[in-house]
């Protein structure tokens, strides 16, 4: 049993007048898949976005209560939210490579925040990022042409290469293969497999199979609440709570 | 528990049902049947037993198809996958259970064997002991309950005493008149068989309770006492 | 018996719709033969402003004393030839003696001739020879007379130039004497009373500088108020009011930016008057809403995509800002401020207020050197009496539409070769 990475703590989010999220409380363990799932508009991906900080930027979105990542809560004062997300990297639902070059697209992260200490300590980040997410081979040769000109799937995994690229402890995605082909998704779920060595990785997905298959432990959505938590063979053979048994089952959507 | 979005994927799951339901009304006519030609000494019910085991292993048959259909196109999770896959077991016990209810006509058939009625009664006895339990279980089986289920697999211990007692009777039966052996060997396996059908009738239960729970039953070790007087 | 119906709904649509499209190009053509009607009516009286008359003579070098080679320009400049030059035009004619037939003679070439002969010597003072072919501007009456616009047949009280004038024009005509050459100074000298030796090079300047005073002045201030108006500004009442008020100046008319120019900038501020500056300084006002609201609306255009993903790897908010999306957003901030250039570049009514307009010989060198822009010129051209004007009038608006063309052509270029597919 891994330990504890991520810690959410009586979480409740308000947009403007209306309530997204009820008092979630939930804990995601180091170096393993954590999926979340549910029905639209359940808070799952609003839920994700808490944990770096993304909502911040939207005005009207206030949230209490407290995350824990490692022990430091991340939402105190002193929090710096660059640092933060310097070590929370994120992946979207529709693939958004930086309309740069494949290389500029994994080198800006690095640049930015210092990391690599000189060009070829840069070069090396680079291609160490992409051979991590399995598209080295595809793109060594036209690493100047532009991110954009890749196919969908390729993107995506580009834009892991670039979550990667700063050495984050966690990658959080929100439902990352939903818009690619069954083959793309299939290489991007073996990339979880092996990523999960050294990442904590926690996937929003609408897709029941794809949490059952990479996950080892799942959070059940519901209207703003977490309905169910445990691991994911129970939550998928014979879960608790008879909403998620409806919702795992196609009984309700 | 409401119905699936996709309609036909409800559709498919009640024709598996009422196709098993189907298979145990089979063989519970067909026990019914052994047992009646065991007693009225009818042979030509004993034979047509026999003949219409073919309509048992038929519909077994198209039970699968209906699983493997249904697996590949639905991809059956949680309460669902228990109750597709508990369905095949299901569907090969009462087909074990028809195997046995045609092994007990064939018996009943011999009419040259010279066999003493008072035994006899006690097998129908027992019989209709099981005949109950197929239809309790079939009834549990309808109504998802596992309480139903639960009555019916603790009613096997009292099928299994009912065998020891009349495997008891045959005995002595043999061994004071030796000329009915031919006789009492036929009706000692004919009990077997009837015991055996009520242990497919607890596997049954079993399955169910499964489905509906979750969880297995776990028997406890049966008390062997029972065997140890034979006098 | 539904079927037949809904073929007949079907046929009157496509009918309504052709019916539709034949309006929309007929609305188009409409409009482009104006536009043809217009450039034919500008382009055939103005190209002849491009071409001058000018008159071969033959300048007896050796007349002069000193020997021009070893004296410089200006020595040159200060030498008196004023006779020489007389006599020179004379020898056109040798056997005229009366003194009125000379003076209708020398009447017949540009006031400038003397100057005209003394930079022919500077600009060839290495290898003279003794006799030199100059090449001299005739006056704007001849010049008009040979572009075919000059009342001949009017009787000789009514008109300006004489009869021995045209005689001596038609008989130089005839000797060969006569050339239709192309009019540089038409584009590098200044404004002048005399028609025939006035230029748009004045103006043309002037517009220049204004126009550099204009993108020096608009352009950072436009497009960095831009950016922070719609990056980093919270959404509340103070920036809803600005935003009303950016809108609202687009549609302000020029003419009140002259007065602001006027009341302020000269009267209060006293900055030099009629200068390119001041000009630039109201035409940037002008320009500012005209930057800004295309600028924001490129800006907003970025997709949200490019920002998280920019977020969520650390960026700062500025750095966000200023790595992803203003790169994007340039080439629709780009093409918005050169064509609010292009507007400002054809503005009038403000510069008239702050007094580019009086008559400036000099071309400027500098935009604090007063000067005149090319609609002013247009403007003061337009309302001269001289028939040689006219022509120039036109060869201006050919200049401003050219430059219009250019600048509009360049933000579409900009717009295509940029775009980039995200």
């Amino acid at each position: 049993m891994n330990k504890e990475k991520i810690s959410a703590n009586n979480i409740n989010v308000h947009y403007g007048d209306k309530q997204a999220l009820f008092d979630i409380n939930m804990k995601m363990n180091e170096k393993e898949v954590t999926a979340l799932i549910g029905p639209s508009g359940c808070g799952k991906s609003t839920f994700l976005r808490c944990i770096n900080r993304m909502n911040d930027v939207i005005d009207i979105c206030k949230i209490s209560g407290n995350i824990t990542v490692d022990g430091h809560n991340i939402y105190s004062k002193d929090t710096k939210v660059e640092r933060l997300r310097e070590n929370i990297g994120m992946v979207f639902q529709k693939p958004n490579p930086f309309p740069k070059s494949i290389f500029e697209n994994v080198a800006y992260g690095p640049r930015i925040h210092g990391t690599a200490l000189d060009k070829t300590d840069l070069e090396e980040v680079v291609v160490n990022s992409l051979k991590r997410a399995a598209i080295f081979d595809e793109v060594k040769d036209r690493m100047h042409e532009s991110g954009t000109s890749l196919s969908g799937g390729q993107q995506q995994r580009l834009c892991i290469a670039r979550a990667i690229s700063v050495n984050p402890d966690i990658i959080l995605m929100d439902e990352p293969c939903s818009a690619l082909d069954p083959i793309a998704t299939a290489k991007i779920e073996d990339l979880m497999g092996e990523l999960s060595k050294d990442f904590t990785i926690v996937i929003v997905t609408h897709s029941m199979q794809q949490a059952a298959r990479v996950s080892k432990k799942t959070g059940f959505f519901h209207m703003g609440y977490l309905i169910e938590v445990g691991p994911t063979e129970v939550i998928f053979s014979n879960p608790e709570n008879q909403k998620t048994q409806d919702y795992i089952t196609g009984r309700f959507g | 528990m409401s119905d699936h979005i996709v309609s036909a994927y409800d559709d498919q799951l009640n024709l598996i049902n009422t196709n098993l339901i189907k298979l145990g009304g089979l063989v519970e006519s067909q026990l019914k049947n052994a047992i009646k030609s065991l007693s009225d000494k009818d042979t030509s019910l004993a034979d047509q037993v026999v003949n219409d085991d073919n309509k048992i292993d038929d519909l077994e048959k198209e039970i699968h198809e209906l699983i493997y259909k249904i697996i590949a196109m639905r991809q059956p999770i949680a309460i669902d996958l228990r109750t597709v896959l508990s369905a095949v077991t299901i569907a090969k016990d009462l087909e074990r259970m028809g195997d046995h209810a045609t092994n007990i006509a064939k018996r009943a058939a011999d009419l040259k064997i010279y066999m003493p009625d008072s035994p006899i009664a006690e097998i129908a006895s027992m019989a209709s002991e099981v005949q109950l339990s197929i239809t309790k279980v079939l009834d549990a089986y309808v109504a998802k309950s596992g309480e139903l289920a639960l009555e019916v697999w603790d009613k096997d211990i009292v099928i299994d005493k009912s065998y020891v007692t009349i495997y008891k009777h045959l005995l002595r039966t043999m061994s004071k008149k030796p000329e009915t052996i031919p006789g009492c060997s036929q009706l000692l396996a004919i009990a077997k068989n009837i015991e055996r059908i009520g242990d497919y009738v607890q596997n049954i239960a079993e399955d169910i309770h499964f489905i509906v729970k979750g969880e297995v039953l776990i028997r406890e070790a049966s008390n062997e006492d029972d065997w140890e007087t034979l006098e | 018996m539904t079927r037949v119906n809904n073929d007949n709904r079907l046929a009157k649509r496509l009918n309504a719709e052709k019916r539709f499209q034949f309006y929309c190009i007929s609305a188009i053509a409409f409009s482009l033969i104006f536009v043809v009607i217009l450039f034919i009516n500008i382009f055939s009286s103005g190209y002849s402003a491009f071409y001058k008359t000018v008159i071969e003579v033959d300048f007896d070098v050796t007349q002069i004393d000193e020997d021009i080679a070893t004296l410089t320009d200006l020595e040159i400049r200060k030498l008196d030839i004023f006779r020489l030059s007389k006599k020179t035009i004379y020898s056109l004619y040798p056997d005229l003696d009366d003194r009125k037939s000379k003076k209708m003679l020398i009447k017949i070439f540009s006031i400038e001739y003397e100057d005209e002969i003394k930079s022919h010597l500077i600009k060839n003072k290495k290898n003279l020879s003794n006799i030199e072919t100059i090449l001299l501007t005739a006056s704007d009456d001849v010049d008009q007379v040979k572009k075919g616009n000059y009342p001949r047949e009017l009787s000789e009280d009514r008109r300006r130039i004489k009869d021995i004038q045209l005689s001596f024009y038609d008989d130089l005509e005839e000797r060969g004497k006569v050339k239709y050459i192309f009019n540089i100074p038409f584009l590098t000298r200044g404004d002048s009373r005399e028609p025939e030796l006035a230029g748009v090079g004045g103006s043309l300047l002037g517009s220049f500088f204004t126009i550099i005073t204009v993108l020096i002045l608009s352009f950072p201030i436009g497009i960095l108020s831009a950016i922070y108006l719609q990056e980093f500004a919270k959404s509340n009442r103070i920036t809803d009011f600005i935003e009303i008020n950016i809108n609202n100046l687009a549609a302000v008319p020029s003419i009140v930016f002259g007065l602001l120019g006027l009341g302020i900038i000269l009267n209060v501020f006293e900055f030099p008057r009629s200068t390119p500056l001041v000009g630039g300084m109201v035409l940037a006002l002008l320009t500012l809403p005209r930057i800004i609201i295309p600028t924001r609306a490129a800006l907003r255009a970025v997709p949200p995509s490019i920002r998280e993903g920019a977020l969520a790897v650390g960026a700062t908010k500025m750095q966000t800002v200023m790595h992803h999306v203003v790169p994007l957003a340039m080439p629709g901030a780009l093409t918005g401020t050169i064509i609010g250039l292009a507007q400002a570049l054809g503005e009038t009514a403000p510069l008239l207020l702050i007094g580019m307009v009086a008559f400036v010989v000099d071309v400027p060198s500098s935009p604090l050197d007063a000067s005149a822009s090319l609609p002013v010129q247009v403007y003061l051209w337009a309302e001269s009496a001289e028939r040689g004007y006219v022509e120039k009038t036109s060869a201006t608006i050919m200049l401003l539409l050219l430059f219009l063309i250019l600048m509009n052509l360049t933000a579409v270029i900009i717009r295509r070769k940029f775009e980039t597919k995200w």
